[in-house]
């Protein structure tokens, strides 16, 4: 490989140092577009929620009242004031039930998004960084992994090993590892000819140092543009799995499930599938317009534009 | 060109293999298959005779060559519901798939690639703002919203078509919409980040100063390139189509498709049929990758010389 | 690189390209959409609608119209219609003869039946004691693996007598061989055999309707037979549609594109044009094991369960108020066996927790498991009853499973150790008390968790009992015992709801068997 110095080693050489003056800058950016601005505070309050589900829940998602089933959204005819957006078929609180189910989403989104990213990144650096057998082999099962229509077989898996919130983030997790590891593999195959590697080569650094003090900073801003990318799909996913019996199972409160109990209801209590379902668009939209300005904040080609 | 389309023919039989291999797996998972087949009195000697005049007490490997062996030549055994052949009742549904999503594909494509050219071509103009919010949404929505959704809005409040079902093309309408929502939104975003990757280059700049009308250089190269990569974007598409975001829109619209199939078998645990949908679903997604290589190699000519 | 003026007024020139690339693909859509449209037009049935035309509307389509070989719900709603039984039943429930004329028992495991002259099948196959014997037999051949051998396995065999007769032969004494006969289908013996493994795909019977087209995943048809034995009906045609959403079948009933469906959501009754909503034989309940192994085998804890669930709120909150509360039995009046001096459990909260702690059972760990998608709302009514019985003071494990696995904990051959709750829907479409209590009063069927001594020395006793008075009151007594160590949280006697147009008259029957030649428009 070439030993010149290009244009891409420095920046790449700069953008290893990456410190508290570039995130105030960075934080800057994002004042300045009002539509991140807006996603990112939409995040913080789901977390919030997720988090202090307990303490803000009016209810007891779980708690039935037989008699109050049905009970519409309180700005409409027949609503009460004490169930904000109505009661489901078994009188549980609406509200209530779509806390919970923020923090069942986001839960299982963020542990498939750790444990799917660790295991990808890491398998996906050493691929790149090791090459030869390993990498082979790895890209090819990579590869073929990807063409695999997963729904499909996440579906038939769910449905053979049971469903359920555990086992649901194992087969999240093999689905999603594929994709963190490529993109590490990627970016590791690119910089490690670079520079900055061959002068800390030579300097007599060890494989491990370069690869955690050089290698892995520079994966980081990818690699986290990618997990958020990568939770808004897993969120899709098991509401989608949720919504067909295959993920979260009642009594818990998950969006999904309460989309598909509000299935047969569109027509006469429809509160019972907009609500949850309108909870998994706000989430997966202001993560993708998040991950967006994300990858323009942190990719040091694009933030010239910005 | 020979060899492409070997490693191509090798790659889709394994990944069919695959499909159909963790199918089979998940059968001795689910239960007892001669339980399943039989009535639910049945006295406990005949079920064993059953097991053992049907071979399911050999050992598992032995099982699974000989389960592989058949459904290489299409023979999947009986369904457990229909006491039928089950590839026939597998390919039965994959007409109305096609229908809804041949239409969904180009209602995206005859949409989204107009919106991404000229919002590439223009930024910062109107079509340059909806092709952005067209993306983002897209990518986000989830199915699982839309379709109740749409069917809520167009069929319940306003009664202007059916809220599922199949029979007439007023049945056919929101299914479509819903299909096409996220392909668009991909569409609409790799064709205007394209368009505009292809403007930056070199050759362009050079084409115009050496005076060549835009128009034709539009025409003839930066159109022509920049649409391959919206071809395999578009392909890849159609595979999440018909593999992927059709389960959930037929599931919700009734619409009897490959999709509504496969999720019916899994739910009254029909092996032989899910194995028998999956395998079809899995050749379907194979043929369309197949056809987009093709595809490809026909409309970019630097491959065809490898 | 081209600065960014410079780029607008070069694209200004890029307007036709652009009107162009649209309008080439508002063209692509026009055609693709006309495409689509054709295609469609191609496969898709015609939908008939008018006066001697019945539309009706069912869930899912029917694995098979062999109406020997399976025992669901749905085909049985087209197969009854094509084929018949020897024995029907009349308003009330009772056995009356239809294709056999008349009976007699010959000796205690024998029954002569004289069939009806002058019938024969759509083909033209006559009607005749090989017919009655082949379907017999055939019923209860291992090789056909019928869904209804719980029903017609006390058959061993039948043999002709004469061109017109036969005797039925059951392995015991059978006081309701009657009752099974209206399950009994009769087939042609000479179709039967050369069409093979078609039979489930066409039809051939004696019944006032034939089957003229099944367009697959979409609809069946059926057209009149004019020379049906008892007179052409007067509904000439019906199509049976495959609606899988109920939404849809709801709608379609309020515009009428549909005459009638079964199963509505007691949640839509209000909206629809018209409802009937006779009582079913069939009976809700949690079974409840006290068999080796079981947490609840004190029958206060079973009884404290009873108390604690408030079926009369369940009845009215989630099934509109149609059915009636099980009067402390898996039984009700018209069934034989019933006893009408058993009175329901009240809901009485206080008196369930105090059976509680009697037993020592407060806090008392309960599985309990119930199915998903195999009865109507029976996700939700299972949530409310494990929510009632924790406001008792038990923690429940609720599982709720789709229906394969559901029924495999039910089973006993497949779970040794039953679970403590398991939820189902009993249907006695025999009537007779004898398949209740064979199945859940004692032991004997792996569907049962439950046993006790008493009521197995009763049971014995009314099997072979042939006085009618006698047989009565053996089965009083046992109900009697059973309500005080319940097998069961005694639940709700169901109705079949059936949602109408205007236009339809239609007065069901006892047995909830659809029968289109009792119907007009």
């Amino acid at each position: 490989m070439t030993t010149e110095l290009t244009d891409d080693d420095v920046t790449q050489a700069r953008s290893v140092n990456f410190r508290d003056k570039d995130l105030y800058r960075l934080l800057r950016t994002l004042f300045h577009d009002p539509f991140s601005t807006t996603a990112a505070i939409i995040l913080i309050v789901l977390v919030i929620v997720a988090i202090a589900a307990p303490v803000l829940s009016p209810f007891d998602p779980t708690a039935q009242s037989l008699l109050r089933r049905l009970t519409p959204p309180a700005w409409v005819e027949g609503g009460s004031e004490a169930n904000l957006l109505g009661t489901d078929l078994l009188g549980r609180d609406m509200l209530s039930r779509i806390i919970y189910g923020t923090r069942m989403s986001l839960m299982i989104g963020v542990v498939v998004v750790v444990i799917a990213g660790i295991i990808g990144t890491i398998i996906g650096m050493l691929a790149g960084y090791l090459g030869g057998r390993f990498d082979a082999i790895a890209m090819r099962f990579i590869d073929f992994q990807t063409a695999i229509p997963y729904f499909l077989l996440a579906m038939t898996i769910m449905a053979a090993i049971g469903p359920g919130a555990r086992n649901l983030i194992i087969v999240l997790s093999l689905g999603s590892w594929v994709i963190f590891a490529r993109l590490a593999r990627g970016t590791m195959l690119s910089i490690r000819h670079a520079v900055y590697i061959e002068a800390a080569r030579v300097t007599g650094g060890s494989e491990y140092w370069i690869l955690v003090r050089h290698a892995l900073p520079n994966l980081t801003s990818t690699i986290v543009t990618l997990a958020t990318l990568e939770l808004s799909r897993a969120i899709l996913t098991e509401a989608g799995l949720s919504f067909l019996g295959l993920g979260v199972q009642p009594p818990n409160s998950a969006w999904g499930l309460m989309v598909a109990e509000g299935h047969d209801y569109i027509s006469t209590a429809n509160w019972l599938s907009t609500f949850p379902g309108l909870m998994v668009m706000i989430t997966t939209l202001s993560i993708n317009v998040f991950a967006t300005w994300l990858r323009k904040a942190t990719d040091p080609v694009q933030r010239g534009r910005m | 060109m020979l060899r492409l389309l070997l490693k191509r023919a090798v790659h889709s039989f394994f990944l069919i293999t695959a499909v159909v291999s963790v199918v089979f797996l998940t059968t001795f998972v689910i239960g007892d298959p001669v339980r399943a087949l039989l009535p639910a009195e049945t006295p406990e000697e005949i079920v064993e005779k059953y097991r053992e005049e049907r071979g399911f007490n050999r050992p598992v490997l032995v099982q699974y060559i000989d389960y592989m062996s058949h459904a290489f030549v299409g023979d999947f055994g009986d369904s457990w519901w229909q006491r039928t052949p089950a590839l026939p009742i597998a390919l039965r549904p994959l007409p109305a798939t096609f229908q809804l999503g041949i239409l969904a594909m180009t209602l995206a494509t005859s949409l989204g690639i107009p919106i991404g050219v000229y919002a590439g071509m223009k930024p910062g103009s109107w079509a340059d703002r909806l092709a952005t919010v067209t993306s983002l949404l897209g990518v986000s929505m989830p199915l699982i919203w839309l379709c109740p959704m749409l069917a809520f809005i167009f069929a319940v409040t306003l009664g202007l078509l059916p809220t599922a079902g199949y029979g007439s093309w007023q049945h056919m309408v929101l299914p479509t919409i819903a299909l096409a929502a996220l392909p668009l939104g991909r569409i609409v975003q790799i064709t205007r980040a394209s368009i505009i990757d292809e403007l930056v280059k070199q050759y362009v700049t050079t084409a115009r100063a050496k005076g060549l009308p835009y128009r034709r250089v539009l025409v003839q190269h930066v159109l022509r390139n920049a649409l391959l990569p919206v071809i395999t974007v578009s392909g890849w598409e159609f595979v999440l189509v018909v593999s992927g975001y059709t389960i959930i829109v037929e599931a919700v619209f009734g619409w009897p498709g490959v999709g509504w199939m496969l999720f019916s078998a899994i739910r009254i645990r029909d092996v032989p049929l899910l194995a028998a949908t999956a395998f079809v679903i899995a050749v379907v997604v194979v043929a369309i990758n197949f056809a987009i290589d093709i595809l490809y190699i026909i409309v970019n000519p630097l491959i065809r010389y490898e | 690189m081209v600065s960014k003026r410079e780029f607008k007024r070069k694209a200004v020139l890029s307007r036709r390209e652009f009107l162009k690339l649209s309008a080439a693909g508002g063209g692509s859509l026009a055609v693709t959409s006309g495409l689509g449209g054709i295609l469609l037009a191609r496969t898709a049935p015609v939908f008939a609608q008018g006066d001697s035309n019945l539309v009706a509307a069912v869930g899912a389509e029917p694995p098979s119209l062999d109406p020997q070989a399976i025992e669901q719900r749905i085909p049985q709603m087209i197969t009854w219609n094509i084929y018949e039984p020897l024995i029907d039943r009349d308003e009330q429930g009772l056995p009356i003869p239809w294709l056999a004329e008349s009976w007699e028992q010959i000796d205690d495991t024998t029954m002569r039946l004289k069939l009806r002259e002058g019938i024969s099948f759509h083909n033209g196959e006559a009607f005749n004691a090989d017919a009655a014997v082949y379907s017999v037999n055939r019923i209860v051949d291992p090789e056909l693996a019928s869904q209804w051998i719980g029903v017609v396995g006390t058959i061993k065999q039948a043999s002709k007598v004469d061109d017109m007769t036969i005797d039925i032969e059951t392995h015991d004494v059978d006081p309701i061989l009657l009752g099974r006969l209206t399950a009994l289908a009769m087939m042609a013996p000479g179709w039967t055999q050369e069409v093979g493994d078609e039979v489930s795909s066409t039809t051939n019977g004696t019944g006032a309707y034939k089957l003229s087209n099944w367009h697959r995943n979409v609809q069946v048809e059926l057209e009149s037979n004019e020379d049906y034995w008892g007179g052409a009906p007067s509904i000439k045609s019906a199509t049976i549609r495959i609606i899988g959403e109920d939404s849809t079948r709801f709608q379609s009933v309020k515009t009428g594109e549909i005459d009638i469906y079964l199963g509505p959501l007691p949640d839509h009754l209000p909206e629809l044009p018209k409802f009937e909503a006779p009582l079913a034989q069939e009976f809700s309940m949690v079974r409840l094991s006290n068999l080796e192994g079981s947490r609840i085998g004190d029958p206060r804890v079973r009884q404290a369960m009873n108390y604690a669930v408030d079926k009369e709120l369940i009845l009215q909150q989630l099934h509109a108020g149609l059915g009636t509360v099980s009067p402390g039995q898996l039984s009700a009046p018209g069934m034989f066996g019933y006893n009408p001096n058993l009175a329901p459990y009240p809901y009485d909260l206080d008196r369930a927790k105090s059976l509680l702690a009697e037993a020592g059972a407060e806090g008392l760990e309960v599985d309990y498991v119930g199915p998903k998608g195999r009865y109507a709302g029976d996700a939700i009514l299972n949530q409310a009853i494990a929510e009632m019985l924790e406001q008792a003071g038990l923690k429940v494990n609720l599982n709720l499973l789709d229906p394969q696995s559901w029924v495999r904990f039910g089973d006993r051959n497949q779970t040794p150790v039953p679970p403590s709750c398991w939820y189902l829907v009993h249907s006695n479409s025999l009537f007779d008390a004898d398949r209740t209590v064979s199945s859940y009063y004692t032991d004997e069927s792996p569907f049962s968790a439950y046993h006790n001594d008493e009521i197995r020395t009763l049971f014995e006793a009314g099997r072979v009992e042939l006085d009618v008075a006698e047989r009565e009151k053996i089965y009083h007594r046992v109900f009697e015992l059973g309500r005080e160590d319940p097998p069961a949280i005694f639940m709700l006697q169901l109705v079949d709801l059936w949602a109408l147009t205007e236009r339809t008259q239609f007065k069901p029957r006892a047995d909830g068997r659809f029968i289109i030649r009792t119907m007009s428009l």
